[in-house]
């Protein structure tokens, strides 16, 4: 098998949600459903003395984040029905609609907070490495999307020399799931589990 | 100038093989469509059709936009891209918005249909008419108020929803029909435009490419965020994430929020108050006198005004230069050491001693501005102020350097439709059209910069308002703009014609529905590091009943008889092809019209420019068109062409009774030094990345993850226990606005920050509150001191939970 | 408590699925320690017809379920992966909770079952009943939701199982042929018991497991900060929770009348209710 991930640059990436955006666009999702999405970390503190002189050490990074096709995929452990299945060749970890009761144990169980049951079309929808693209020799709409080149996709042992299995907060460790994102960090970054790490933008990725 | 037609040539990259391993992944999954969930649904389509576009709002981006369709339902939106393309491989990938228009185009709120108003100005009630009734009443319209006003009478106000070569059909319309009241200005640069001719002349003062600072020691950017204000993957947001990253410069943006261009590099941050650039930059330039950092070679000869010996002859011996300022000789004597800079800006005196050795040390230093320190009721001085500094240290017109204004652009060559000669000679400043129409009879050159008349001798009775959202949103002060716009004595007839009921569109008497410049042939020339042309197509013929702007103008041509005149007998496919075959004379190397319209996308690589590097080679033989032909750090003809312009309050430093000539710093009407105990807080806007002004401003999926937000710091936000996502209500004298709170240490404390553009949404024959949270319900329509141009983001306010 | 009510169909399962089957396990306990109560063929149908009552609860539990899928008609599907995903074996427990209850029904109503033979059918009751409370709880045990994985959730579930359960079970078990409650004392004990060991194991296990989350945090959510938003309810479940059982205890160890028991029982079920939507609010994930 050939395992298939995204490859995330961290000091290229502006949080302008061009790959949120794309790809809603492109799988048209309805309102309510992201397929990415990106998070927003800030931490530390912006102040002003009783001078008027303002002082930082505030800083934030974003990350954008779609399924990561995990080798231990939480989401397909939890499945009962088997829909929910990493694909022998691709390692893919994707939803079969014939087969999905719409339970969203999988939404419960994901650590990235990735699935979500469309109660209208009656399964659970998410990232799917945009397969069918794949079968064309295309790759994903969103890292063909990024204005900042911040996104690859490809086999991972090509994303591993790029960056490093994604452990930075707001994210889980690693070895949760085991996920197929690498990631360059900028100096920003915090890793994962970090007691400062916290989403800054919880609105945005409802 | 090079030349890189490969891209374009290579087209779109479909399933090219470029990915030799996900080959291998085609045939598993092929074999198994089912697997891969819905995949398998594409292959039952009936055929695809892909046309190329580029996106045509008031963004520098224009990119490139592939419209997928099938059944001439547009399936979904692309871009230009080959996502296995090397780095810096040019792309003019589009941005999120770009890439949401099919919610855009298709939205259920679209204009489909000619209406005519059946409501009061500003309540939003619209029946659906004919095309022929619309024209008439137009043209009928049109045609009483010139005869009865003159052509001074209409106007056609600031509005930049379309950009092409052929975007402005109702100027040229307006032109052959006796003229109209023109403008000067715009709402993006009112002040530093107007500045910067005073300084380094009217022509020939662009800035260096973002390219040319990657040679550089040191950037400073001042009010300026390239990834959220150009947003596209060819555009300064590429060129700022690759200067980036291949620059061993160190950068400091200079900036009241941590925006999203120094997001993921919080060190580069320096949080300065709002509206004191200038401030900052006297401190600077205290420090470089006193530690004799500064560069007087360079000052003495490119220079006039730094110190007594380049002051012009009548103002030597009054302590007027810069240097006299600084030092606390002139002007209002106040040594303007970095402690003094440090209270106004509230940047500490160390870190504008250390920034100020750096900027003093640093060789290249390349120091550039965005508009938003500009946008501001000082802010002639403030982007004067930025530009002065590179000076300081003689770091103009060299290699990695900069002149201090805002980063060049390049484009490839093209020309526009001419909008014809304006017969009416008179012009106002664009943002006081609102004045124009409420009590023009006052307006003069002296007191409201009206141009070529001393004074107007008609308000407006007519707009045409065209891709525009101006007349309330995007102007100031909402609520006396809808005063002046709902009272029907005054302004007399709006023509709207939009694609969707904007705000400014419920003043509107009849309202034409307009086709998107994709759902037509179009094209435009833009570009920044990189230069590119866009050739387009109409992805789906015209639905309902929508018509080109073309078009309309061509059937109110014809009820006034110049049809002919206005066409030439063309098409508007015919006229862009023509105006392309004279671009085409002046490049040779562009393409031919069918391969541009079939390659969609051409780009054209330059070497980085230099901005003034001839002026510094030779400053005798490049004289400036400046009135000493250098530069102007002390302008002469500033205080000569507004001797006798009659002021406002605050308009200058306390004593004073001329605009300053000097780049100085004085408080804002509504700033740091001006708050009240009602309105204890700065209230200053943005450009915000899920809107372009106020455009998408309305599509659900938009506003889904871009909320409209406050941003607050905890230190004000606590005091009132306000909590992050809580609803809270700003107001100032002007309004009343309620939108989330966004609370974090992004934003200075006291100061709040609300993106601008956010559509208007208040009962405005009711309670006025606008729920929308439009910053412009609580923005002034003073206009700033020298330019009249918009000060929006010179604001105070108070702010509560709701 | 939003998070909660979107869970509004589990809870509902969660509850009533239990209720049900507590009822048939107290009742196959009182089989099996009273088996000269069900003496006679009166008293055996009689508690045929009753056990069918409870499962007919615990059918309506399932029901409610099914307004938790998206698809139902896919239902099927779901014990494809038994053995390894949490929510199959929860389903083929509860599948194999209500065989088994129809069968132990049907063999009261019309077999003639000898007291061997009744005992042996009471026996895989009990059993059976349990192992489906303890799925149904072990159906939250994810690796990846740091606030549910640990065993006081399965304990939890069959705790509340055994509190409403031998209370329902009480209210069902008297009256006309069969009298169980008001007559056989060992019996009486044994339903007793039954509600004061569900009560204190169900009320602590839910306790301790909800008070837990106060020290979780993730980067979105304060586990203290959910707890804060839900506290009132957690309290105010487990006081229904002890309540529901010192009065079921008493009711039948004295054998008082309909009227006490029904007020139990709707303690117990409300107090179950409430725990379930308070458990569902304080879900905190090992990541986002
Ligand atoms: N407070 C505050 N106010 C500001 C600013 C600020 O910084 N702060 N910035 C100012 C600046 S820089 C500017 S440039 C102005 C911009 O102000 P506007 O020029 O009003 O820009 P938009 O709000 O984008 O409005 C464009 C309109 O064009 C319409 N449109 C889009 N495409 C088409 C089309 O194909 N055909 C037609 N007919 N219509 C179309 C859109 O629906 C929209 O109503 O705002 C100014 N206002
Ligand atoms: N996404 C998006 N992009 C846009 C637009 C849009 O609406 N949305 N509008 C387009 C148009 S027409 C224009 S004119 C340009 C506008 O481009 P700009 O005028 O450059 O944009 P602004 O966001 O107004 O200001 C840029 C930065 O200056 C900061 N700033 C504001 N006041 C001060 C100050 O006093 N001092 C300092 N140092 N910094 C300050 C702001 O926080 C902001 O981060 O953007 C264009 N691009
Ligand atoms: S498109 Fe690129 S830069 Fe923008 S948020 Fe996504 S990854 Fe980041
Ligand atoms: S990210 Fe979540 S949904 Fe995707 S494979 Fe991993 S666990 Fe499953
Ligand atoms: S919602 Fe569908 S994919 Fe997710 S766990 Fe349930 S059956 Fe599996
Ligand atoms: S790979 Fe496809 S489905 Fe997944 S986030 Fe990217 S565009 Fe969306
Ligand atoms: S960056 Fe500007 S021009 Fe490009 S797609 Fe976005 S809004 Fe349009
Ligand atoms: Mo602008």
């Amino acid at each position: 098998m050939t395992q298939y991930g995204f490859y995330f640059d961290g000091t290229r990436c502006t949080g302008c949600k061009t790959c949120e955006m794309a790809c809603k666009d492109y799988k048209d999702l309805p309102m309510g459903f992201a397929f990415r999405k990106v998070y927003e970390v800030e931490y530390g503190a912006t102040t002003r003395d009783a001078e008027g002189i303002v002082s930082t050490t505030c800083a934030n990074y974003s990350l954008s984040l779609s399924c990561n096709h995990c080798d231990q995929p939480a989401c397909v452990e939890v499945c009962p029905t088997g829909a929910m299945h990493k694909d022998p060749d691709t390692g893919l970890v994707t939803v079969s609609q014939q087969r999905c009761v719409g339970c969203g144990y999988c939404h419960m169980a994901c650590p990235y907070n990735v699935p979500k049951v469309d109660r209208g079309r009656g399964f659970s929808t998410k990232c799917d490495g945009c397969a069918e693209r794949l079968t064309q020799g295309d790759l994903p709409v969103c890292v063909g999307a990024c204005p900042a080149r911040a996104l690859s996709f490809g086999p991972v042992d090509q994303m591993q020399k790029m960056g490093a299995r994604a452990s930075v907060s707001p994210l889980p460790v690693d070895s949760l799931t085991a996920p197929n994102l690498y990631v360059h960090a900028s100096d920003d970054f915090l890793p994962a589990e970090h007691p400062e790490g916290k989403v800054a933008n919880p609105l945005e990725v409802k | 100038m090079e030349e890189s037609m490969g891209v374009s040539r290579r087209g779109f990259v479909k399933g090219a093989g470029a990915l030799g391993a996900l080959a291998a992944v085609g045939t598993t999954a092929a074999a198994s469509p089912a697997l891969f969930g819905a995949g398998s649904s594409a292959s039952a389509l009936p055929e695809e059709k892909v046309t190329w576009a580029h996106c045509a709002i008031n963004c520098p981006g224009r990119c490139s936009l592939r419209f997928h369709v099938v059944d001439d339902e547009v399936t979904w939106v692309e871009t230009y891209t080959d996502p296995t393309a090397p780095f810096d491989d040019p792309q003019p990938r589009a941005c999120l918005r770009g890439r949401s228009y099919r919610r855009w185009l298709a939205s259920p709120d679209r204009l489909s249909y000619p209406m005519k108003r059946v409501g009061k100005r500003g309540e939003g009630k619209f029946e659906r008419i004919s095309w022929d009734e619309a024209i008439d009443l137009a043209s009928g319209k049109l045609k009483e108020v010139i005869e009865k006003y003159g052509n001074e009478a209409v106007y056609i106000p600031y509005a930049t929803g379309v950009s092409a070569t052929t975007a402005r059909p109702f100027n040229r319309l307006m032109s052959l029909l006796g003229g109209y009241l023109g403008f000067y200005n715009s709402y993006s640069t009112a002040q530093i435009s107007t500045i910067t001719p005073y300084m380094y002349g009217p022509k020939g003062n662009t800035g260096s490419s973002l390219a040319a600072a990657e040679k550089s020691e040191l950037i400073l950017m001042f009010g300026s965020s390239p990834t959220e204000t150009r947003q596209g993957g060819l555009t300064t947001h590429y060129d700022w994430v690759s200067l980036r990253e291949k620059t061993k410069a160190k950068i400091y943006m200079i900036d009241y929020r941590l925006n999203d261009s120094i997001t993921n590099h919080s060190t580069q941050w320096v949080p300065i108050n709002p509206g004191t650039d200038a401030a900052l930059v006297a401190g600077i330039a205290h420090y470089l006198i006193k530690h004799d950092l500064i560069d007087l070679d360079f000052l003495h000869t490119y220079c006039v005004g730094f110190d007594e010996q380049t002051m012009p002859e009548e103002y030597r011996g009054k302590n007027l230069s810069y240097r006299a300022y600084v030092m606390g000789e002139g002007y209002d004597k106040v040594e303007k050491t970095p402690q003094w800079a440090a209270k106004i800006t509230g940047i500490s005196a160390q870190q504008i001693e250390a920034l100020a050795q750096e900027v003093g040390t640093a060789k290249p230093l390349y120091v550039v501005q965005g508009w938003g320190s500009q946008r501001r009721s000082n802010g002639e001085w403030a982007a004067w102020s930025v530009m002065a500094l590179p000076c300081l240290v003689g770091q103009v017109g060299l290699e990695g350097t900069n002149n201090g204004t805002r980063e060049d652009r390049t484009s490839p060559k093209s020309v526009s439709m001419p909008v014809g000669k304006n017969p009416v000679g008179a012009k106002i400043p664009c943002f006081m059209f609102t004045d124009a129409i409420d009590h023009a009879e006052r307006m003069t050159a002296k007191n409201a910069g009206v141009r070529g008349t001393d004074k107007l001798n008609v308000g407006i009775k007519y707009m045409i308002n065209y891709a525009g959202n101006c007349l309330t949103n995007q102007h100031s002060q909402i609520n006396l703009a809808h005063d002046i716009l709902a009272d029907e004595s005054k302004c007399e007839f709006i023509l709207g014609i939009d694609t969707v009921l904007c705000d400014s569109l419920k003043y509107a008497d009849v309202i034409l529905p307009d086709l998107f410049r994709f759902e037509q042939t179009s094209q435009i020339s833009t570009g920044s590091d990189v230069a590119y042309m866009i050739t387009g197509t109409a992805c789906t013929p015209p639905k309902f009943e929508r018509k080109t702007a073309y078009e309309m103008a061509s059937m109110i041509a014809e009820r006034f008889g110049v049809r002919e005149k206005f066409t030439e007998g063309k098409t508007e496919d015919e006229w862009i092809e023509e105006l392309y075959e004279q671009a085409r004379q002046q490049d040779s190397k562009l393409p031919t019209w069918e391969e541009a319209k079939k390659m969609g996308v051409y780009t054209q690589k330059h070497a980085p420019v230099v901005s003034m590097r001839k002026f510094r080679e030779d400053p005798e033989a490049n004289a400036l068109g400046t009135p000493s032909g250098k530069i102007e750090i002390f302008s002469a003809k500033l205080l000569s062409d507004t001797a006798d312009w009659e002021f406002g309050k605050d308009d200058t430093l306390p004593g004073m009774s001329t605009l300053l000539p000097i780049p100085a710093y004085f408080p804002e009407w509504y700033g740091i030094e001006t708050t009240t105990d009602e309105h204890p807080l700065l209230l200053s806007g943005f450009h915000y990345r899920g809107r372009l002004h106020s455009s998408w401003g309305s599509i659900p999926q938009m506003k889904e993850v871009n909320p409209q937000e406050a941003w607050i710091n905890p230190a004000d936000a606590e005091p009132r226990g306000i909590r992050g996502g809580d609803t809270v209500r700003v107001r100032n004298e002007f309004g009343q606005i309620e939108l989330l709170a966004k609370v974090t240490g992004r934003v200075v404390p006291g100061v709040v920050a609300v993106s601008q553009g956010a559509w208007h949404d208040a009962d405005m024959y009711g309670d006025r509150v606008d729920r929308g949270g439009c910053i412009n319900t609580l923005t002034t329509q003073r206009p700033s001191p020298l330019a009249h141009g918009n000060p929006q983001h010179t604001n105070i306010c108070q702010v509560e939970r709701v | 408590m939003e998070a909660a009510f979107a869970e509004l169909p589990l809870a509902l399962f969660t509850t009533l699925a239990p209720l049900g089957a507590g009822a048939l396990l107290a009742m196959a306990l009182v089989g099996l320690v009273a088996p000269s109560a069900l003496a006679g063929e009166g008293a055996s149908r009689a508690l045929g017809v009753r056990g069918l009552v409870a499962l007919a609860v615990a059918a309506v539990g399932f029901a409610a379920s099914l307004f938790h899928l998206a698809t139902p008609a896919h239902a099927p599907y779901v014990l494809a992966n038994v053995g390894s995903s949490p929510l199959s074996n929860e389903i083929a427990a509860g599948v194999a909770f209500l065989v088994v209850g129809a069968v132990f029904c049907a063999l009261l109503l019309f077999g003639r079952p000898q007291v061997a033979a009744l005992t042996a059918a009471c026996v895989v009751m009990v059993a059976v009943a349990l192992a489906f409370g303890w799925f149904a709880g072990q159906a939250y045990v994810m690796r990846t939701i740091a606030s549910w994985n640990t065993v006081l959730v399965p304990v939890q579930v069959v705790g509340f199982m055994l509190l409403e359960g031998a209370i329902l079970a009480q209210v069902l078990l008297r009256g006309g042929a069969l009298d169980v409650a008001a007559g056989d004392a060992r019996a009486r004990r044994a339903l007793a018991c039954l509600v004061v060991v569900g009560a204190v194991v169900g009320a602590l296990a839910f306790a301790a497991q909800v008070m837990a989350v106060q020290g979780m945090v993730t980067p979105l959510v304060s586990g203290a900060q959910l707890l804060a938003e839900v506290g009132v309810f957690l309290w105010l479940s487990v006081v229904l929770l002890l309540a529901a059982g010192g009065l079921a205890a008493v009711t039948a160890l004295k054998g008082l009348g309909q009227v006490p028991a029904g007020l139990a029982l709707a303690l117990a079920v409300a107090g179950v209710f409430i725990a379930r939507l308070v458990f569902y609010a304080t879900q905190v994930s090992a990541g986002l």
